[in-house]
């Protein structure tokens, strides 16, 4: 399954980050549109949200004491979301296939273009070799659909120690 | 030329030893062939029909003789003692073993050169004029510029990934060497009305199976905003170009799709707020770079051999004094010799193109003279060209009748350049994987059916060029005659194209002449086509000109008669 790695009940992420390992669970966040979900909500639980379905509910109210999070694709419009950005406590950007490199530029634009400054997660099929780009693009932790060395995947992190380009990152 | 400094060269080390790995992962089996694809591809590394090829990156064409000894050692110790000038630029190795080529990649890091982004879905090696910084029509050297973005595109964080590769060109000539509206950005290097100096921008242009000219996206951009509107164009392109079909997935698709007004409109509001936050080139920067390219000491000439007795530019043996004496010498002048920009100097283009040699097809050996010829003649540099020669650009004037003598005995004085023999050729189906039909035997029959040079002269310049499928890597579009090759139920056929040009004159892509002819046709049906010019033509004029003026009918009529 290459489409998404967002943590499901059975199933918890490895998710990799400058600080080291760690895993992702649903404990830790929740998908709103998941099946299995009962609808209770832990305080540091976060509420996922596809850029639809937040759209449809971010007026209802029914989520503002909690902590939300927004997933984005590669094709999403940014622009519909620019004045909600300071509300997610994560954004996560879906990479279906470590090809399709939409999602670097859809995160240097919310650093760059749209100011977003907070937490940046790169999800779905990404090689190990891209993690250092993906932290310069603006990414902040990872997670993957497919199986990586998780020892390997921190070490590529720090990638070349010089660069032509300035970093979106720093 | 530019000089590596330590950035470039920890940059370079760093990246072999990750190849090194990466290899070494594939080779292991921790990495798949799908995964091992764009890595190895970002670093010139395609597999192709009988061993993998390595493009090795020239940027904007130039080499210094280093450089050029290193390739041959090269050629020698990994491949079969030959490599292969691209229409790029660049050197492909067609022989080389996959295990071999971190090691390659090493002994070339030692001469400052790579095959980064030579291939894979990323930008690619920025092409500019052979004749760049002595060319009398010249606006403004280009090569600075190119090394700007040569820097600013290699290992782009950002860029890696893009829907499909990416080409820019940027030509600094009042007339267009480089192909500008065929690639997917072209930049023309002008002056506004306060003398500032920027470029004027084409977007979307490109060959393949789609040719399209290239439109004007922006008529003046100021230099120092160079990087910042480049990125503008591509962060554009990288999000809304067409993943779902490689066919449909350059820039040049996405721009048509949406008009060029759409598409200007989005990169200029991605522009503007990035343009002066995305460091703009500051005049210290520009300058800097601008350093690596000044003029050689003209006045004292190129440096010799110590053992060498130094012969000053400006001596008395004239080249135009020893035409009369040597005809040879002279139809050589005539062809391959250049104006220069110091009246005591010449640009001096060697032939790739001898009958019987795959177009810029290089020997070891010969790469060897050439380092010689390069250092004796032209102050240590040579440059590649895009129509697959190598150019001396800076050989006094004194020294060209000896030249002349060492470039014929190396192969390397076929007087034919831009002519119906300097024929443009991709490696086709004999080396390349993609082709469907081999395009070096094609070459082969032209030039040998059309071995009268006073014929050949008469036809005056004329481009002919041969892709051995529809990506077109030979630029069959843009010639004054095409050739493509074409699969028909498993039998090679050959499709005309006519009236063509690359922005010499005026950019045009060339028309379908009609139905595809078997292969041993082809040299009856160019001869046909040759024979609709020469009778039509007046006062002199050009195998486009004529076309333009008589239309393809009159060629299709005689040739399917």
């Amino acid at each position: 399954m290459h489409n998404s790695s967002l943590p499901t009940k059975s199933s918890p992420v490895l998710e990799i980050s400058a600080s080291g390992i760690g895993e992702w669970t649903s404990d830790d966040a929740i998908r709103v549109n998941d099946p299995d979900w009962d609808g209770t909500v832990g305080d540091e639980s976060l509420i996922v949200f596809g850029l639809q379905q937040w759209l449809d509910e971010k007026n209802t109210r029914r989520f503002t004491e909690k902590r939300c999070g927004l997933v984005l694709n590669g094709d999403d419009d940014l622009e519909s979301i620019v004045q909600d950005l300071n509300l997610f406590s994560l954004i996560v950007i879906e990479f279906p296939h470590f090809t399709d490199g939409r999602g670097f530029s859809v995160a240097t634009q919310l650093r760059e273009r749209y100011q977003y400054g907070g937490p940046l997660r790169a999800s779905g099929y990404l090689l190990v070799d891209q993690l250092s780009s993906l932290q310069r693009c603006g990414f902040d932790s990872f997670v993957f659909s497919n199986q990586v060395d998780a020892i390997e995947a921190v070490a590529r992190l720090k990638g070349f120690s010089v660069a032509y380009q300035p970093s979106t990152s720093n | 030329m530019y000089i590596y400094d330590q950035r470039d060269h920890t940059l370079l080390s760093e990246r072999v030893v990750q190849f090194e790995r990466q290899t070494r992962q594939y080779l292991d089996g921790h990495l798949s062939e799908d995964e091992f694809l764009p890595l190895r591809l970002q670093n010139g590394l395609y597999v192709q029909r009988l061993a993998p090829m390595l493009r090795i990156a020239v940027p904007y064409g130039m080499l210094s003789s280093t450089q050029v000894r290193a390739l041959a050692r090269i050629t020698r110790d990994y491949d079969k003692g030959y490599c292969h000038v691209t229409t790029r630029q660049n050197i492909q190795l067609n022989w080389p073993q996959l295990e071999e080529v971190p090691q390659i990649l090493a002994e070339l890091s030692q001469v400052s050169m790579h095959a980064i982004q030579t291939s894979g879905n990323c930008i690619r090696n920025v092409t500019a004029d052979a004749f760049a910084g002595v060319a009398a029509d010249e606006i403004e050297d280009p090569r600075p510029y190119c090394e700007l973005v040569r820097q600013w595109s290699t290992l782009h964080p950002e860029f890696a990934f893009l829907p499909r590769k990416f080409k820019i060109a940027i030509n600094g000539a009042s007339q267009d060497r480089v192909a500008m509206k065929f690639h997917d950005i072209g930049l023309q290097l002008l002056k506004n009305a306060e003398g500032e100096l920027g470029f004027q921008v084409y977007v979307g242009g490109g060959m393949g199976r789609t040719p399209v000219v290239g439109q004007e996206i922006r008529a003046f951009l100021p230099q120092r905003y160079l990087l910042s509107y480049l990125c503008a164009i591509v962060r554009i392109y990288n999000r809304l170009g067409r993943r779902d079909n490689k066919y449909k997935a350059r820039i040049k698709i996405l721009v048509k799709a949406m008009g060029i007004e759409k598409f200007r409109t989005l990169v200029e509001e991605e522009w503007v707020l990035i343009a002066d936050r995305y460091s703009p080139l500051e005049d210290a920067e520009i300058t800097a770079v601008k350093a690596f390219f000044t003029q050689p000491d003209y006045e004292n000439g190129s440096p010799r051999p110590s053992n060498m007795v130094a012969v000053r530019p400006h001596s008395d043996t004239s080249p135009e004094a020893l035409r009369a004496l040597n005809p040879a010498f002279s139809q050589w002048l005539d062809r391959n010799v250049r104006d220069h920009r110091h009246h005591d100097y010449a640009a001096v283009t060697l032939s790739l193109k001898p009958t019987g040699v795959a177009p810029g097809d290089i020997t070891a050996a010969q790469l060897d003279i050439l380092a010689s010829l390069a250092e004796r003649y032209s102050f240590s540099e040579l440059r590649t060209t895009h129509e697959q020669n190598v150019v001396l650009a800076d050989v006094a004037k004194s020294d060209l009748f000896e030249l002349w003598q060492a470039a014929n005995k190396a192969g390397f004085a076929t007087p034919n350049i831009d002519t119906l023999t300097d024929i443009v050729c991709c490696p086709g189906g004999d080396f390349c994987a993609l082709a469907n039909a081999k395009s070096l035997p094609i070459a082969d029959a032209i030039q040998k059916t059309f071995d009268d040079m006073d014929y050949v002269y008469d036809l005056g310049d004329l481009s002919l060029n041969i892709s051995g499928c529809m990506n077109a890597c030979a630029h069959h579009h843009v010639s004054d005659i095409g050739i493509l090759g074409v699969d028909k139920k498993g039998e090679e056929f050959y499709q005309i194209t006519l009236g063509g040009d690359d922005g010499r004159k005026h950019a045009a892509i060339g028309k379908v002449l009609g139905p595809a002819s078997e292969r041993d046709a082809i040299p009856l049906v160019v001869k046909k086509i040759l024979d609709v010019f020469v009778e039509n033509r007046i006062d002199g004029e050009s195998f486009g000109e004529v076309y333009r003026r008589v239309g393809l009918s009159s060629f299709k009529e005689r040739v399917y008669a």
